[in-house]
């Protein structure tokens, strides 16, 4: 049977969460925080960005904990080359979908970021390799929810939902939630826009979740078989953006290594694809060239 | 009218190309600048209350980046690359014997391509610029058209980084920098003369300077949230670095600029400086170093310029060469002794090293080690001949250099 959860903004984790986002005024908590989780990988490592503003205290954790802040830069260097890289692909008029991998539980930053770029459309991100996702309605599709808001993500608060939502709790309820996947739901971060989904198979998320997801907020989705029908124009898109891309190419200018250190080789290929334009661009000839070409060498 | 996709794709292609030159570093925008702008506007005609699309991230978002390293996060083409001016190193002058498609958006179109862009999480931002196809006035309406169409039609809230049009009028200026985040207009050259030596249709004086200042003048009212900036191209005329960094430093005496962009020029094929040769890259890293030591680091101009009609150091970076050239007025310093900006002055100590070892000081915690300022982010390899970290200086000056292999000080 498959397995999943959807939690509300309802984040109320009896562990590290609120004694860290709470309680920052003091490195202690912080590093007893850390302490009790030893691989920090395994928690939303995303709490860390709090500290950004807190210059002594980066300071000081920079002195005698650099592995808390080399995670939190890794964390937040993953999140920022995903807002820039994820692609959305329309469902409808305002029914965005966004797919993309990743080593960190950063499914609501990403969620987040999304939601306030396009306030008028309704968004699913999902993230393949951890399962998990966030599904952020429009300000139009957000009115019956925040109507009958559940106050969490218990099943008793779903008894509370009425209007256009109940059908949805409904099936939502229908399926047994996965304790694990629950648990890392439940320290991830959450705000009034963002629901967070999580399925035991990417499978299960494009069969049976999305189609619903679809189906809640949006009219006008197409479905084959069940399952939902991507934008037809998403390839004219990509047509158009190439003709882009390839314009914006100085010749005289080309630098690999700085290249290569902008990119980062594993992640390009990872992302795009060792045939995708991007990746053979910029890697296509220059295992030969590359010791060669220096930056800013002097022509 | 359906537009068929390959006409929109040769456009695409072609107005790209144009627009390649122009340099638009960053989407970083002021929150506050933001707020206190939109505040003073009245926004409640948006029907859809705060249902707007897009936000202005607080640093930079790359999307894609081409073969040579550069991130591309702005939507920056042409409108169209129909010009009357003729500038000497464009590949748009009327001189320029290229074969060349003229081509041109109408603003429907790029509003609705640009639009799909962003909704698609393409590009961050939109960059306009346009040639002059017949006069300055039309071809500015064409962009004041496009920003008004994004921001009251499609309620984007996004990044807008819009080009003046050398000669533009006043009004047309306003209308423009209403909907704009940033405004910008090329100087091209350091000085009247230079700008003569590229181009035989612009004045320096009446078409860039003075526009400069009616934008200077727009943004010191209705505050553009990320400033003012501006272009200079360096090589294809004989502008030193001398003359180019004085300049610079006026125009941001003068017009309060947030940034002065240099471009290393490279001849275009059929214009009439096909045959110069092109700029070092490397020169045009000097002068973004130099600029920054300017802008952040806060030298004064006198101590990173050249000589008169010299050009910076390839060799060294103006901050080294600095150092070098002052060792024995200045250096070495204590790290834990000494101001900011005394540790500024050190080679491999930035603003952030500077004010991380500031504030540990301030709170009880000296610099004890070598690796400890390793840890605080100073680069210790070029640091180390001039700091003393509990009283000792870890390399002499001249051991350094020889192992570097780099000049020695002057005279």
């Amino acid at each position: 049977m498959p397995a999943w959860t959807i939690g509300w903004n309802s984040i109320s984790s009896p562990g590290g969460w609120d004694e860290l986002v709470l309680g920052l005024k003091s490195i202690q908590k912080i590093l007893a925080f850390a302490a009790r989780h030893e691989t920090l990988r395994e928690h939303p490592d995303s709490y860390f960005d709090g500290l950004r503003g807190k210059h002594a205290l980066i300071d000081q954790l920079r002195l005698h904990h650099p592995g808390i802040l080399k995670k939190c830069n890794e964390v937040r260097n993953e999140c920022h080359k995903l807002k820039g890289y994820i692609r959305l692909i329309p469902i409808t008029d305002t029914l965005l979908l966004g797919t993309y991998r990743s080593r960190h539980v950063i499914m609501d930053l990403i969620g987040r970021h999304f939601s306030r770029r396009l306030s008028t459309h309704s968004i699913i991100t999902w993230n393949e390799s951890l399962r998990a996702g966030c599904f952020s309605p429009s300000k139009h599709d957000l009115e019956p929810v925040a109507r009958n808001q559940a106050q969490d993500d218990h099943p008793r608060s779903i008894d509370r939902a009425k209007g256009d939502m109940a059908g949805t709790f409904e099936w939502m309820r229908a399926y047994p939630m996965d304790p694990t996947c629950f648990r890392r739901m439940r320290l991830a971060r959450s705000s009034t826009r963002l629901m967070l989904v999580g399925a035991r198979d990417n499978a299960t998320f494009y069969e049976e979740i999305l189609p619903r997801l679809a189906a809640t907020c949006a009219t006008g989705c197409q479905t084959v078989h069940g399952k939902v029908t991507m934008d037809k124009n998403d390839a004219k898109f990509k047509e158009l953006w190439n003709a882009f891309y390839s314009s914006q190419d100085v010749g005289t200018r080309k630098n690999y290594r700085y290249a290569l250190q902008m990119i980062g080789k594993k992640y390009l290929l990872e992302h795009f694809g060792r045939n995708s334009i991007e990746a053979r661009t910029v890697l296509g000839d220059t295992s030969s060239r590359q010791k060669s070409l220096l930056d800013f060498k002097d022509r | 009218m359906v537009v068929p996709v390959s006409s929109i794709t040769t456009k695409l292609h072609v107005l790209g190309t144009s627009a390649k030159h122009d340099i638009c570093a960053s989407t970083s925008v002021s929150a506050s600048a933001v707020s206190k702008r939109e505040s003073k506007r009245n926004t409640s005609g948006n029907p859809r209350g705060n249902a707007t699309i897009g936000y202005r991230l607080p640093a930079g978002c790359c999307h894609a980046y081409t073969s040579d390293g550069r991130c591309i996060a702005l939507f920056k083409v042409l409108v169209s690359n129909a010009c009357t001016n003729d500038c000497y190193y464009c590949q748009n002058a009327t001189s320029c014997k290229g074969f060349r498609k003229v081509l041109s958006f109408h603003p429907d179109e790029l509003v609705n391509l640009f639009m799909e862009f962003y909704k698609r999480n393409y590009v961050e931002g939109l960059f306009l610029s346009s040639g002059i196809c017949r006069n300055v006035d039309e071809s500015m309406h064409d962009l004041i058209e496009i920003a008004r169409s994004l921001r009251e039609k499609h309620h984007f809230r996004g990044y807008m980084h819009m080009k003046v049009l050398p000669g533009a009028s006043l009004s047309d200026i306003r209308a423009l920098g209403r909907h704009a985040d940033r405004l910008s207009l090329n100087v091209e050259a350091a000085g009247k003369q230079h700008l003569s030596e590229i181009c035989s249709t612009k004045d320096y004086m009446s078409d860039i300077l003075t526009r400069l200042s009616w934008m200077h003048g727009f943004h010191r009212q209705d505050a553009l949230p990320a400033g003012l900036t501006t272009q200079i191209i360096v090589g294809g005329n004989h502008a030193t670095d001398h003359e180019i960094l004085q300049e610079t430093a006026r125009h941001y005496r003068s017009f309060d600029l947030k940034r002065v962009y240099f471009s290393a020029f490279s001849p275009v094929t059929g214009s009439p400086l096909a045959k110069e040769p092109p700029a070092p890259l490397l020169r045009e890293h000097r002068l973004y170093q130099a600029d920054w030591l300017l802008r952040v680091y806060r030298f004064p101009l006198q101590d990173i310029l050249p000589g008169k009609g010299e050009n910076l150091s390839l060799a060294v970076d103006p901050k080294l060469r600095y150092a070098i050239d002052h060792y024995s007025e200045r250096f070495p310093v204590d790290v834990n002794e000494c101001n900011r900006d005394d540790l500024l002055r050190v080679p491999g100590i930035g603003p952030k090293t500077a004010k991380r070892i500031v504030t540990l000081r301030k709170h009880g915690t000296p610099v004890t080690s070598m690796s400890m300022l390793r840890s605080l982010g100073a680069v210790t390899k070029r640091a180390m001949p001039f700091i003393k970290v509990n009283g000792w200086r870890h390399a002499r000056l001249d051991d350094w250099l020889e192992q570097h292999k780099l000049p020695g000080r002057m005279g």
